[in-house]
C-alpha cells in the first residue's frame, strides 16, 4: 500500500493532539517516534545541503582551474610564436653573415675565404680522379696609377668591371674569386691544359682589348696571368706559389701577358 | 621604493626603472643565463609601483633578441599593465626599433596583440 506522506504527518498530528488520547502509552511512543522521524529528516536534509555546497565549491574551483589552464596554454602558445620567429630571424641573419663572409663585397665575386674551401675541395678531387685543374692569379698591371689618376672610386668601378668580365670568360668551367687588392684568382677544372691556356689566354686579349667607361672617363688596363697546373698528390701550396711565381715573372718580364709555370 | 638600474652586458639588456619619472627603459639583447632572477627583480619593482603609488607608468623598450624565458617575462610584465589598465591606470609602452631591422617591428606587433592599453611601436 503506497503511503502519502502528507496525509499521514496530518493524520499523526491529529492523533497526537487529539485530547482522549492523552496519558495512553501508545499516545507517548507514537510522540517519540514522531520527533526522531522529524530529526532524522532535517539530518539528511543538512547532509544534502552540505554535499551540495561542496559540489557547487568543487565545480567553482575546477571552473577557474579549467580558466586558468586555458589562458597559461595561451600563453604558452604565445610564446613558442614569438620564439620561433626570433629563431627565423636568427637564422636569417646567420645565413647573410655566412654570405658577407664568403663574398667580396666590392666586387661580388667569391673572396679569399672561399676561393680556399673551393681549392681544397679541388685537390681533394684531384686525388680521387687524378686529373689536375688549373690556378691562375692575375694581377691588374699599374692598378696604383689607375687609383692616383682617377680617384679610388674609378679604381673600385675598376676592378668591378674586371671582375664581370673575368666571371664571364670562365663562366661555368670553373670559379674566380678576388684573392685580395687588385689580384684575382681562376680556377678552372676539368679542362686539358690547352683548353686552359687557351681561356685564360683569350681572357688577357680580351681585357687589355677592352675600353672601360666610367662616368664620363673612358680608360682601358693590361693584366698579368700566371697560370700552374695541379699535380695530384701535391700539397695545395706548391700549385699556389707556382703560380704566384708565374705571375711575378710575367711582370718582370713586361707585364699584359700570361705565363705558364 | 628606490630605482632599479641593472646595467646591460651582451646577454642582458641594459635596465633602468626610475620611481619618480614612472618610466622602466630596457635596451639591448636578452638571453641571460638567468631570465627569471634578472627578470624577476623588474617584475617586483613594476608591481610595486603599480600599488604603491597611482601616478602613470611608461614603459620606453629597445630590445632586440629575445630568448624564450625573456619573451615570457616581458608577456608577464605586459599582463601586469593589461590588469592596472584594467583598473583604469594611465600606463603606455613605447617599443622603439631600427628602421633598417622591420622584424623587430613585426616581434613587438606580436607583443602587442593583446594588450588594451597604449601600445606604441615606433621606427627611428
Amino acid at each position: 500500500m503506497k503511503v502519502d506522506p502528507g496525509a499521514l504527518e496530518k493524520r499523526i498530528q491529529m492523533l497526537l493532539d487529539d485530547k482522549q488520547y492523552q496519558g495512553h502509552p501508545l499516545r507517548e511512543a507514537l510522540a517519540q517516534l514522531w520527533r526522531l522521524n522529524e530529526e532524522q529528516w532535517a539530518r539528511v536534509e543538512r547532509i544534502t545541503q552540505l554535499s551540495d555546497s561542496y559540489q557547487a565549491m568543487m565545480m567553482r574551483r575546477e571552473h577557474s582551474l579549467s580558466a586558468r589552464f586555458d589562458k597559461q596554454l595561451r600563453q604558452l602558445e604565445k610564446i613558442t610564436r614569438i620564439s620561433d620567429r626570433y629563431q627565423r630571424m636568427l637564422r636569417d641573419m646567420n645565413l647573410a653573415l655566412e654570405e658577407a663572409s664568403f663574398l667580396d663585397p666590392l666586387t661580388d665575386l667569391p673572396n679569399r675565404r672561399m676561393l680556399m674551401r673551393r681549392l681544397e675541395d679541388e685537390v681533394e678531387n684531384s686525388n680521387k680522379s687524378q686529373h689536375g685543374f688549373a690556378v691562375t692569379m692575375l694581377d691588374v698591371d699599374y692598378f696604383k696609377q689607375v687609383n692616383d689618376s682617377y680617384g679610388h672610386q674609378v679604381g673600385d668601378e675598376v676592378l668591378m668591371r674586371l671582375g664581370q668580365m673575368m666571371q664571364q670568360q670562365v663562366d661555368e668551367l670553373g670559379i674566380c674569386g678576388r684573392w685580395g687588392g687588385e689580384e684575382f684568382l681562376l680556377l678552372v677544372a676539368n679542362q686539358d691544359d690547352t683548353r686552359c691556356l687557351q681561356l685564360f689566354d683569350q681572357l688577357q686579349r680580351h681585357i687589355s682589348g677592352a675600353s672601360i667607361d666610367i662616368a664620363g672617363i673612358s680608360l682601358s688596363v693590361t693584366v698579368s696571368l700566371g697560370v700552374s697546373f695541379f699535380r695530384p698528390g701535391e700539397p695545395l701550396d706548391a700549385v699556389l706559389n707556382r703560380a704566384d711565381n708565374a705571375l711575378y715573372e710575367a711582370k718582370q718580364t713586361g707585364r699584359n701577358r700570361m705565363l705558364r709555370a | 621604493m628606490s630605482d632599479l638600474t641593472i646595467p646591460g652586458s651582451q646577454s642582458t639588456p641594459s635596465i633602468h626603472a626610475s620611481w619618480n619619472d614612472g618610466v622602466l627603459a630596457m635596451q639591448g639583447d636578452s638571453y641571460p643565463e638567468n631570465s627569471f632572477e634578472m627578470f624577476g627583480q623588474v617584475i617586483t619593482w613594476v608591481e610595486q609601483y603599480l600599488t604603491d603609488t597611482d601616478r602613470p607608468l611608461r614603459l620606453e623598450l629597445e630590445l632586440l633578441y629575445l630568448n624564450t624565458s625573456s619573451i615570457k617575462a616581458m608577456m608577464d610584465i605586459f599582463d601586469l599593465l593589461e590588469d592596472a589598465h584594467g583598473r583604469g591606470r594611465d600606463v603606455v609602452t613605447r617599443w622603439y626599433y631600427d628602421e633598417d631591422n622591420e622584424r623587430v617591428a613585426e616581434l613587438a606587433e606580436e607583443f602587442k596583440e593583446d594588450c588594451t592599453f597604449p601600445f606604441e611601436i615606433v621606427g627611428r
